[in-house]
């Protein structure tokens, strides 16, 4: 993929915070990237770095091939649609649309052939001669994103889009951003802080911590390869685990964790023994049954626990499973009818099956990641 | 159930038609008599407009009136171009001294009129004591207190009510706007004369309103700072009084009421729809 973006070195301070350390990113053309992270890990700050409200301290944004780190603001060809969408009160959905076209001097001819066009794309026709305060929260979000895209962007920034709808109309804007970002083909950049937002829609994601870029990926390389612990434990929810290698064997290994049976695992890490190892294991990588499940080769881990806490959700149910000194999250997906079932319930002994090759070794573990995880107080 | 929070209590009504009452009763008065064929204010003669047609033919009120319109015009035109760029300034500054910024310009809404109509007076006159002499043999210009020194010092606490109304404007002001149309492409100027002036439009208006309605009601200040040929209508009105009560001014101060009110209610208007939005 070519590419249409690219953020060198970038770091920015305000007085002795380091908002952004020394960020380096790629964003492909006519991809949806999307800036991932808790508040204040600085994915706005980049945001407004690359819409050119804010100076970096150091390093250089290079939009389609040029350097625009000293550009300001009214002349970069990308457009931000900002969080509070930022309309202009006092015009209406058209003016406000024509707002960019006629600060930068088009003819009337481009004004009366391109407004009409993103009005149909994003369902607003009949609201022309509407203000802002006329329409619904979702109706101003588009007349934003029509304001955005009518001057033709390089790129597309998108700050927290969704934040300030409700639930569901959040849900079916992404589905709407999706089909217009599938229609113009331009390149998205989207912030946002929830995590399904981003995995529902992006190409790649860029998990951000602290300032720093934690991992770059497609939404399966970040769900099912985490390299460090905040990304396992940020990005859905997970169970780590720590120990010893014990014994290598080919690709598979043996680790031997304190209080916990000795577990096999795929070394992908490729450990030698004695190396101290952290693990992310996914909730539903487990399976969970009543009775001893069969053992389906030497690398099928089979753990005996008790049921602590059942939350049933419809669609699954989430365990969390004691097993011996450790409490290990379970989600299982009802599949069947779940009613023809002896339902699993608290303090029965169940076996938890899972196989080596669904682990995943952590590049980096922080403890304090943890506490990301949703784990009921026991 | 508590009875001492009563919200059905129609006490707080009756206090605010005393308070209407006693806020009317002395226009209403005014109005009533302005009607009144009797030349003595005391006692009811009979219905008649003839102290309106009377006004008409008192040529010095009308002279007052150009005077006082003139005065109130210049004063308003003035002090709501610096009214709102003093606005526009503190409301953009980072400066450490920017709460005293605030409260010098707010200042002269609470000083006595009485004390800025004698520090005026004592500027103008020390001006003119001072440089008077050479700029007459310069450029040949004469100062003296006149209308001119009435404008200015109208101007001066005009000022302070279009800043104050246009800052409360300013504040309600969404600055993520001025990104917005920067990030459209829009230049500064461009931003200025597009965002920034209409979205505080209403609260210039009002404020130059306000001003217009405070200078026409100015006596105090203008007394003071006056030339001695002069008048407005509320120094106009004052020595009439003075010479007895013709009721003349009765219908006067009723044409003045009703052109206070309008001017108030289209001021309120402008204010509440400017926070609707």
């Amino acid at each position: 993929m070519d590419e249409i973006l690219r953020f060198e070195n970038i770091t920015k301070r305000y007085g002795k915070n380091t908002v952004l350390d020394n960020v380096t990113l790629s964003i492909g053309k006519g991809e949806v990237f999307s800036l991932l992270g808790p508040s204040g890990c600085g994915k706005t700050t980049l945001l407004r770095i690359c819409g050119g409200f804010e100076p970096p301290d150091a390093g250089r944004v290079i939009l389609d091939g040029a350097d625009i780190t000293e550009l300001p603001a009214n002349r970069r060809e990308v457009r931000t649609v900002f969080q509070n969408y930022a309309l202009f009160p006092h015009l209406t959905v058209w003016e406000n649309i024509a707002f960019g076209l006629r600060a930068t001097h088009q003819p009337q001819h481009v004004l009366d052939t391109e407004i009409p066009k993103i009005l149909k794309l994003v369902q607003l026709e009949g609201f022309e001669s509407r203000r802002p305060a006329q329409l619904s929260g979702g109706q101003r979000q588009r007349v934003a994103i029509a304001r955005a895209l009518v001057n033709k962007p390089k790129v597309l920034l998108l700050d927290e889009p969704l934040a300030a709808l409700d639930l569901k109309l959040r849900q079916r804007m992404l589905i709407d951003l999706d089909t217009l970002h599938d229609e113009v083909g331009t390149t998205f950049i989207f912030v946002t802080h929830d995590q399904q937002e981003a995995m529902s829609i992006s190409d790649h994601i860029a998990v951000l911590n602290g300032g720093h870029v934690e991992q770059i990926g497609t939404p399966t390389q970040l769900y099912e390869a985490p390299r460090t612990s905040f990304v396992a434990a940020f990005i859905g929810d997970t169970n780590f685990f720590s120990g010893r290698i014990e014994s290598v064997d080919g690709d598979y290994c043996s680790l031997a964790i304190d209080a916990f049976p000795t577990l096999r695992l795929f070394n992908d890490k490729k450990a030698h023994v004695g190396a101290e190892v952290h693990v992310s294991i996914r909730p539903e990588k487990f399976s969970i049954a009543l009775n001893r499940p069969e053992r389906t080769d030497a690398n099928t881990n089979l753990l005996e626990g008790k049921v602590e806490e059942v939350v049933y959700l419809g669609a699954h149910t989430r365990y969390w499973v004691r097993v011996q000194d450790w409490r290990i999250s379970v989600i299982k997906q009802h599949d069947g009818y779940a009613l023809d079932e002896r339902a699993i319930r608290w303090d029965d002994t169940v076996w938890l099956k899972f196989e080596a090759d669904n682990a995943y070794m952590l590049d980096r573990y922080a403890e304090d990641d943890e506490e990301l995880l949703a784990l009921p107080d026991l | 159930m508590s009875r001492r929070c009563n919200r059905n209590s129609r006490f707080p009504f009756y206090v605010l038609m005393f308070a209407m009452v006693f806020l009317y009763t002395p226009l209403v008065m005014v109005a009533v008599a302005s009607f009144n064929a009797s030349k003595y204010g005391g006692a009811w003669k009979e219905f008649s407009l003839k102290w309106y047609v009377q006004l008409f033919h008192t040529g010095a009120i009308w002279e007052a009136l150009v005077n006082t319109l003139v005065i109130a015009l210049l004063a308003t035109v003035f002090s709501t171009v610096l009214g709102t760029l003093s606005a526009l300034a503190l409301h953009r500054s980072r400066s450490r001294l920017k709460g005293i910024y605030y409260a010098l310009v707010h200042t002269p809404l609470v000083v006595p009129d009485i004390l800025l109509g004698i520090s005026m007076l004592l500027l103008f006159v020390t001006v003119m004591d001072v440089c008077g002499g050479w700029l007459e043999s310069l450029f040949g210009l004469r100062l003296e207190l006149g209308m001119t020194t009435v404008v200015i010092a109208h101007v001066t606490f005009c000022l302070s009510y279009v800043a104050m109304v246009v800052l409360g404007r300013l504040k309600e002001f969404d600055n993520s706007l001025l990104e917005a149309a920067q990030d459209l492409g829009a230049s500064g100027l461009y931003t200025f004369f597009h965002v920034t002036l209409p979205v505080i439009m209403p609260g210039i208006v009002a404020g130059a309103l306000f001003a217009f309605t405070l200078s026409i009601d100015d006596f105090v200040i203008t007394f003071f700072v006056k030339g001695a040929g002069d008048t407005t209508l509320p120094i106009y009105i004052q020595s009439a009084m003075r010479r007895g009560t013709p009721p003349v001014l009765n219908a006067l101060s009723v044409i003045f009421l009703l052109l206070t009110f309008g001017l108030v209610f289209v001021t309120q208007n402008l204010l509440s729809k400017g926070k609707s939005e």
